[in-house]
């Protein structure tokens, strides 16, 4: 797959399964870094896991505690393997084949 | 390396502040907005580990707030509101960050706040958004209203008990104003419940040596530095179901990430009911 209209921020390659929102992600309020998963209820991602995962959200809200949370998904073996943050997710097609 | 260990999330209330218009790399989302909204200085809202970045390099990234283009708001919150205590502008500054994509939002018709309740107010913003800046008023194309109905939306969210066993106060840190408040307001009383009181080592230091600190613990506060009401490891589950604060960044990660209910109070309110 190919990810359009994004500008490339940290270089690399991953693959993984993609895990798609339309809603922001708050790193510090609504992911348990031990393990993996978003704990917010009111997330339409919750229960999801982001290990290995291609993650795209619209953009990510909050604390900037938020960056440590996404380094310790990392410690703990769980992070996404991409993280795409487009600021507007269309519901058109922004993942082209 | 020459870092200086302040512990803080309020380093505007502890260190000499550059000239208005500086470029600086804050991290800490209140610090942030404070920053780029009320002291006149360029930041991203960056993380920790992005400021520490700079301050190696000298260098933070020509992107979003530090472009003018992205400091002029786009959409203005519109109040219809009176506006009494610090908590009714962190309800607006929670509403601001919720509804607004942007890196900027201008606040119209509202009355200038306090230092106390600026604060408060960018800490709010910064919990439940991407907007790392505000305007008092601006000419923005779109117009969204914030009103009582908006306010108590923001309030049912947040405030999910009526009572509870502790107080915490202190996120941001608290200032010496606040805790010149506080004592104001429990002079001569004690607090009916166990009262936390996060403030910065700094502001601890100067608040004992002018006697505030004596003043407080007489009242019954408990002071914890170098840590907040929403980062504290003191405050969980297994030991509290519930929670007061005026705090509306701490409602939101205390019940989020710390899973314990929430009692929301202005100040004034708290002091009032807690204290005889």
């Amino acid at each position: 797959m190919i990810i359009s209209n994004c500008r490339r921020i940290v270089g690399g390659t991953g693959e993984g399964k993609t895990l798609v929102t339309i809603q922001p992600i708050n790193f510090l309020a609504m992911v348990n870094a031990k393990t993996g998963t978003i704990t917010d209820p009111l997330h339409e991602l919750y229960g999801k896991s982001l290990k290995g995962s291609v993650l795209i959200l619209p953009y990510a809200i909050g604390s900037s505690v938020g960056a440590y949370a996404i380094y310790s998904l990392k410690e703990y073996a769980n992070a996404p393997v991409q993280l795409c943050v487009p600021k507007r997710i269309s519901l058109r097609p922004l993942v082209v084949p | 390396m020459g870092a200086t260990p302040s512990f803080t999330c309020t380093p505007y209330e502890v260190f000499d502040l550059p000239q208005k218009g500086t470029v600086v790399s804050f991290a800490e989302s209140n610090a942030a907005v404070f920053s780029n909204s009320l002291l006149g200085l360029k930041t991203n809202k960056q993380s920790a580990l992005s400021a520490l970045a700079s301050s190696v390099t000298g260098k933070t990234p020509l992107s979003d707030l530090r472009l003018e283009e992205a400091r002029n708001p786009k959409i203005a919150i519109e109040s219809d509101f009176d506006f009494r205590t610090e908590l009714d502008y962190e309800l607006l500054g929670y509403f601001a960050g919720k509804a607004v994509k942007d890196s900027c939002v201008a606040l119209n018709s509202i009355n200038k706040p306090d230092t106390i309740q600026a604060k408060v107010l960018c800490a709010a913003m910064g919990t439940s958004g991407s907007c790392g800046m505000f305007t008092f008023g601006g000419r923005a194309k779109e117009k969204i209203s914030f009103g009582k109905r908006e306010a108590q939306a923001v309030m049912d969210e947040l405030s999910t008990a009526d009572d509870a066993h502790i107080i915490t106060l202190g996120s941001p840190q608290l200032g010496i104003n606040e805790l010149k408040l506080l004592a104001k307001l429990t002079e001569t009383k004690k607090f009916t419940r166990r009262c936390m009181v996060f403030c910065s080592r700094t502001i601890y230091n100067t608040a004992v040596k002018i006697g505030l600190v004596g003043k407080l613990e007489k009242s019954g506060a408990d002071f914890r530095c170098d840590s907040c009401t929403c980062l504290t490891p003191y405050v969980t589950k297994d030991k509290y179901d519930a929670v007061i604060t005026n705090s509306v960044k701490g409602a939101y990660y205390l019940s989020k990430s710390n899973k314990v209910k929430v009692a929301l109070k202005d100040i004034k309110t708290i002091a009032e009911e807690y204290t005889q």
